[in-house]
């Protein structure tokens, strides 16, 4: 361990010592929690580094916690005696790689019932393939997923199109590759994922379920380097200064589909996304950054060599400015993201695009900070267009009509005002949130508090109310297009509890960094948009006045997400996270379960050390199987000439598809090669080949010969994998 | 050290309190939040009656109508219902009209390995006479407007029908601002439109339709001719979705209602 303290000149505020993280790579550490012993609350190191510590709280021992780094305990007394009150502490923390961490850490924000992953913990899981940020999510309380494949995340019962994803604070559209199975980012490219449920401040975009907000890594003043190859992809991921900006370039592509095909036949991925980011220094009291992203997915189906199907792009570019001036910190946005797909026959682009879905969005924030104070004022714009045109069947999708041409404009005005503060044991923080449309304004008002009862327990509560102005159309389909995304004035709402108890054990020898973490929710929704078809006799869906018709229903949601954590001196590693959740819609008179209600889901994370350069891992996942609507007869069609039948349903949702069971393992090696830390890992995904099933297709039943059934979907085969990485 | 061990000791303390707690909720979510769940694919017996009189205007004259009173389930599941009784009649007169039974048992579907379950209008166990007799009514009788009542017991169930006829639609097209305009007349007892022809079929909720604004090129190359089909409320809830399995019937599943259709009209270049 190497404790380092330098003295750097800083202007000093009154009464505040200000700290600096550093990794022993010469990295500034973000997101490392201070614990005092003066202090209620952890405090956390912001992008540079920097922790201002108030000079009251700095007694007895200070304990500094960041994932991927030995903790550090040092006397707060030294520190005030031997650093003079205008100097900068500069402390250095060691990199701790050899083990892999639990999923989940705890901080201070996102706030309880909330989580964070980072890259390095999510680089030691069995990827499927590719080691992937997003792929992880379901292993924290809270989070379900319907299967293997379906681009859906559910946060918390809300549903899948109730969630945001942003990178470094700007607006995502899609961001998933190959029908979802992959995160479309380069793993090495981020720092980590906040994924913010119950809390989410005022001041943040946000639809209601939740926010998932990546980050991209620190910039670093060393050149560092990165290369990894899999089966499916190559990457690459450089950061360097180039003069005073600091660089990130990130590219991946998959790099081979022969052997691909050979296992998928037709449906091989192709895909490739790239970032870049560079922060600018302006003067000592501002950064510029610019970035830069974009994924491109392939059309799926490959015959000769040749390509058909859909294929999708995002790209995004954000500007970021951040300063320190007036005694406040500012911080001002700008990001324009296009998602566009096009249909592709035969290698070459067919006509206009079937959805090009532009959103504008910029935003300005100002923050004043006072001991244990803080106000944030917020003020944002979004300016979304969305155009659709399509003239082919949607057997993915049959509620949406062959032949389709819609366009819609949105704008939004925001303002939110939030703030806290500290009285006691007791930490609370409140705001509100204006948005304007073409419909109205509407306020969405919130407020937390956090009893720290001890340094090892604390009780969190909130209450929310969030309003969302989109919604997608149905479900994704497995091997399916992504359905458009409507934009509306008149918004969707939630109102949401939670009540949150979490002990944090960090000060144990045994277990180390022992967590457990009990969240309850409960969640109102009203205004639920569930799309409604017109189908005709033809079987063609029929547009309302040229659009696509939407119902609005209630629903609500609620269920207990609990997380258990902890490691042993030998630095095997245990994480068990288990959550119950209900979630309910309105259909006609009565409450039937939702699409999404998966009440139980089960995951555990197991790490043992082999050795000193071996590690293996595994990933148990278990949950409920997803919601079907049952099939209990079939109704004579008793017109035309040829008279058949239709599937009879029985009640919504009322069935399900059998329990999902996975269990994963990796067996990673880490070592050098030439001057490079390198690490090869070998993955066994779906250890037990087992056949979960994704979906069963029961609409076409009564128009079956007798005996004959469609085959169900099924998720990932077992699949063994190699990956190897190289850093320096 | 001393106060160092005594936390130590009463941290430990409470993560096995914790974790005691956390076991003890988990079993009892496990125990009581589990959820009944239906069966994926069940076929559930029950007694329906199906009859659409279709009227068609371009093919006269009409023939035999045919309904059909059985257990609605998985198609080759389905049985016929042994009729003991059939009533119809014209609601605004009380005149009877000429329905009789055609006695057949056993499933709705003959059951052909590989075969798709197929029905013909001729399968029915209710036969409506095309020309009625004796003073009853036949299928040439209806006229648009009528209220028809069918009430059939069949093995100790009373299956209770109801429907108004709608009118014929007269449809005429104009040419307005270059676009080829089809307008019809309403009547009360139509709930629903379409208009189709070799190009395809469109439901329509008000009388009028631009025909060149709304079908795609590919259908105008295909547009010769369009015949306007009126659907009755019992008619349209059944045969479009959200489907409803019990429309104008009590009593059971199916449906009674009618759909009448337009005679064919060409139409005249842009």
């Amino acid at each position: 361990m190497l404790i380092a303290l330098l003295l750097t000149p800083r202007a000093a505020q009154t009464q505040q010592r200000w700290i600096k993280a550093m990794s022993d790579r010469n990295v500034p550490v973000a997101g490392a929690v201070f614990t005092t012993g003066g202090s209620t609350r952890p405090l956390t190191t912001d992008r540079e580094g920097h922790v201002a510590l108030p000079e009251s709280e700095m007694t007895g021992t200070i304990r500094i916690r960041a994932l991927g780094f030995r903790a550090l305990s040092v006397s707060a007394d030294s520190l005030r005696l031997n650093v003079a009150p205008n100097d900068t502490i500069r402390i250095t923390l060691t990199a701790l790689a050899e083990l892999l961490g639990v999923v989940e850490v705890s901080t201070d924000r996102p706030a309880l019932g909330g989580a964070r992953i980072t890259r390095d913990v999510a680089r030691r899981l069995p990827p499927l393939g590719e080691p992937d940020i997003l792929r992880v999510l379901p292993l924290i309380g809270g989070i379900a997923q319907p299967n293997d494949i379906r681009p859906r995340l559910y946060l918390a019962g809300a549903a899948g199109d109730e969630s945001l994803v942003t990178l470094d604070g700007h607006p995502l559209q899609h961001g998933l590759h190959f029908d979802g199975l992959l995160g479309a980012f380069n793993l090495a490219a981020l720092d980590r994922a906040d994924v913010m449920m119950h809390q989410v401040s005022a001041s943040k975009r946000s639809r209601v379920g939740g926010v998932i907000a990546l980050e991209t890594r620190t910039a670093e003043t060393q050149p560092h380097g990165e290369l990894g190859v899999s089966l499916a992809a190559a990457n690459a991921t450089v950061t360097a200064p180039i003069g005073s900006a600091r660089t990130l370039v990130s590219a991946r592509s998959t790099w081979t589909s022969s052997l691909l095909e050979r296992v998928l036949s037709d449906n091989t991925p192709g895909f490739r996304d790239g970032l870049v980011r560079v922060g600018m220094p302006l003067g000592s009291h501002a950064e510029a950054t610019v970035l830069g992203f974009g994924a491109y997915n392939a059309p799926r189906t490959l015959v000769n060599g040749v390509r058909s199907g859909l294929e999708t792009h995002e790209a995004l570019a954000g500007a970021t400015l951040r300063a320190r001036g007036l005694g406040l910190d500012w911080s001002m946005r700008a990001s324009r993201s296009r998602f566009r797909t096009q249909r592709v026959m035969q290698g070459e682009a067919s006509g206009v695009p079937e959805a090009l879905q532009r959103w504008d969005a910029a935003s300005i924030d100002a923050t004043a900070r006072r001991e244990r104070r803080w106000l944030d004022v917020h003020a944002s714009l979004d300016t979304r267009r969305h155009e659709y045109a399509w003239n082919r069947g949607r057997i993915d999708n049959p509620l949406l009509p062959t032949p389709f041409s819609q366009q819609s404009r949105q704008q939004l005005l925001h303002a939110a005002i939030a703030g806290g503060s500290t009285v006691g044991r007791v930490a609370f923080d409140g705001g509100a949130r204006l948005t304007r449309s073409n419909d109205g304004v509407y306020v969405a008002p919130q407020l937390n508090a956090e009893w720290r009862a001890s340094p090892q327990i604390g009780v969190g509560a909130s209450l929310a109310r969030r309003w969302q102005f989109d919604s997608q159309y149905g479900e994704p389909q497995v091997a399916g297009d992504p359905p458009p995304v409507f934009l509306f004035d008149r918004p969707r709402r939630m109102d949401a509890g939670a009540l949150t108890l979490a002990f944090n054990g960090a000060a144990m020898s045994q277990p180390r960094d022992a967590r457990v973490e009990i969240t309850t929710f409960v969640r109102s929704f009203a205004d639920r948009t569930v799309p409604t078809s017109n189908i005709g006799p033809s079987g063609s869906v029929e547009l309302v006045d040229g659009q696509l018709q939407f119902a609005r229903t209630s629903g609500r949601a609620y269920g207990v997400s609990t997380t258990m954590s902890g490691r042993s001196a030998s630095g095997a590693s245990l994480q068990v996270a288990y959550t119950w959740q209900r979630a309910w819609q309105r259909d006609s008179a009565a409450d039937v379960r939702a699409a999404w209600d998966i009440p139980h889901t089960l995951s555990t994370l197991a790490s043992v050390p082999i050795g000193r350069r071996f590690e293996l891992s595994s990933v148990v996942s278990w949950r409920s199987g997803t919601v079907v609507t049952p099939v209990n007869g079939a109704m004579l069609y008793p017109v035309g000439g040829n008279q058949s039948f239709r599937t009879r349903f029985g009640e919504l949702n009322s069935a399900r598809l059998p329990d999902y069971v996975r269990v994963d393992a990796m067996f990673r090696w880490r070592g050098r090669i030439a001057s490079a830390d390198a690490a090869l890992t070998f993955q066994l995904i779906n250890l037990l080949a087992r056949d979960n099933v994704m979906g069963i297709r029961l609409d076409g039943l009564a128009s079956l010969p007798e005996g004959a059934r469609l085959p169900p979907q099924t998720g990932v085969p077992f699949l063994p994998s190699l990956g190897m990485e190289l850093r320096w | 050290m001393m106060p160092h061990r005594i936390t130590r000791v009463r941290s430990a303390r409470r993560i096995r309190e914790c974790s005691r707690l956390f076991i003890v909720a988990s079993l009892a979510l496990f125990t009581t939040a589990c959820d009944g769940s239906a069966p994926l694919i069940s076929s559930v017996p029950t007694p329906a009656l199906y009859f659409i009189l279709q009227l068609d205007a371009s093919q006269t004259p009409s023939g035999d109508a045919y309904a059909l009173a059985a257990t609605a389930a998985l198609p080759y599941d389905a049985q016929y219902l042994s009729v003991e009784s059939v009533e119809a009649y014209r609601a605004s007169d009380g005149r009877q009209l000429a329905f009789d039974i055609v006695q057949r048992n056993g499933p709705v579907v003959p059951r052909e390995f590989g075969s798709l379950p197929n029905y013909s209008a001729q399968d029915g166990n209710l036969r409506w006479r095309a020309v009625g007799h004796s003073g009853m009514l036949g299928v040439h009788d209806v006229q648009p407007g009528d209220s028809l009542v069918l009430r059939v017991v069949a093995e100790g169930t009373v299956l209770h029908g109801a429907m108004r006829v709608p009118g014929t639609p007269v449809p005429t097209i104009s040419i307005e601002n270059g676009s080829r305009i089809l307008r019809f007349e309403g009547d009360a007892a139509t709930s629903l439109w379409t208009a189709g022809g070799r190009w395809g079929i469109r439901s329509l909720r008000t009388p009028r339709f631009n025909i060149d604004s709304t079908l795609t090129p590919f259908e105008l190359e295909r547009a010769d001719s369009i015949q306007v089909t009126a659907y009755d409320a019992n008619a349209a809830a059944y045969l479009v979705p959200p489907f409803r399995n019990q429309a104008g019937v009590s009593g059971g599943l199916g449906v009674v209602g009618a759909v009448v259709s337009s005679r064919a009209v060409v139409l005249p270049p842009r």
